[in-house]
């Protein structure tokens, strides 16, 4: 049995996440009520030991679908951190490619 | 209608050529993450420019259609950086909102087992910061 505590009361914390502005874009992003995904939160804020369970398919299968299997992700971060591929200021600081002047 | 032809139809036809019925595997977030934990931490240690330099190309990489949320690799991926961020909803927000630029339709379209997986993690990540 885990022995982690809250910050704060169950009563207060919901109030906290409902108000907070973050958590209302998380929940919108999510395609939820803010109160609908406030209380998923507190599910696993209550239930400390809980730990989410994943809808996966088969390697075969993702394969099939043009998806890319655990040994093709894990390849994929050892060249970043060898350096074979670069996570560049450019181009991923801001999701913008700088703007060309103008003739 | 088969879960994959559903895909299809919510991402535009992208996978309507499956007509297979798919069986879930069901795994918890430890085994997910095992495997690509410790190659992400040292990456995610040295970004100059923060999380969103390493989760835009990831995202363009592995998320950018419904497979890559039912795939271990690529789901894995997202939630090790997920829990990265010890809960701070900032970030939680930050990773989230790239991630949904980047998917075909937007997180909130993917089929209902991907979705879940999505809302599950991050509520998840997020209640980490509510520990003391």
């Amino acid at each position: 049995m885990s022995e982690r505590k809250l910050k704060k009361p169950v009563d207060e914390l919901r109030k906290d996440l409902l108000a907070d502005a973050h958590t209302q874009s998380i929940a919108k992003t999510l395609g939820m009520t803010t109160e609908a995904y406030v209380e998923k939160v507190l599910h696993y804020a209550t239930h400390p030991d809980e730990k989410p369970v994943f809808n996966l398919l088969p390697d075969a299968e993702v394969k099939a679908q043009g998806g890319a299997t655990v040994e093709e992700v894990k390849s994929w971060l050892e060249k970043v951190r060898s350096g074979k591929i670069q996570l560049g200021p450019k181009a991923y600081q801001d999701g913008f490619e700088p703007s060309k002047p103008k003739k | 209608m088969s879960f994959f032809s559903s895909i299809g139809k919510a991402l535009g036809g992208a996978l309507d050529t499956v007509t297979k019925v798919a069986d879930f595997i069901k795994k918890p977030l430890d085994m997910i993450t095992q495997p690509l934990q410790n190659l992400i931490n040292p990456i995610l240690d040295k970004l100059p420019f923060g999380i969103g330099s390493f989760i835009k190309p990831f995202a363009d990489q592995f998320l950018s259609s419904a497979v890559g949320f039912l795939a271990g690799g690529p789901l894995g991926g997202l939630m090790s950086t997920l829990t990265t961020v010890d809960g701070a909803v900032d970030k939680v927000d930050d990773v989230l909102h790239t991630v949904d630029g980047v998917v075909n339709g937007g997180i909130s379209n993917l089929p209902a087992e991907a979705l879940s997986n999505v809302q599950n993690g991050t509520a998840f990540a997020q209640a980490q910061s509510l520990f003391s």
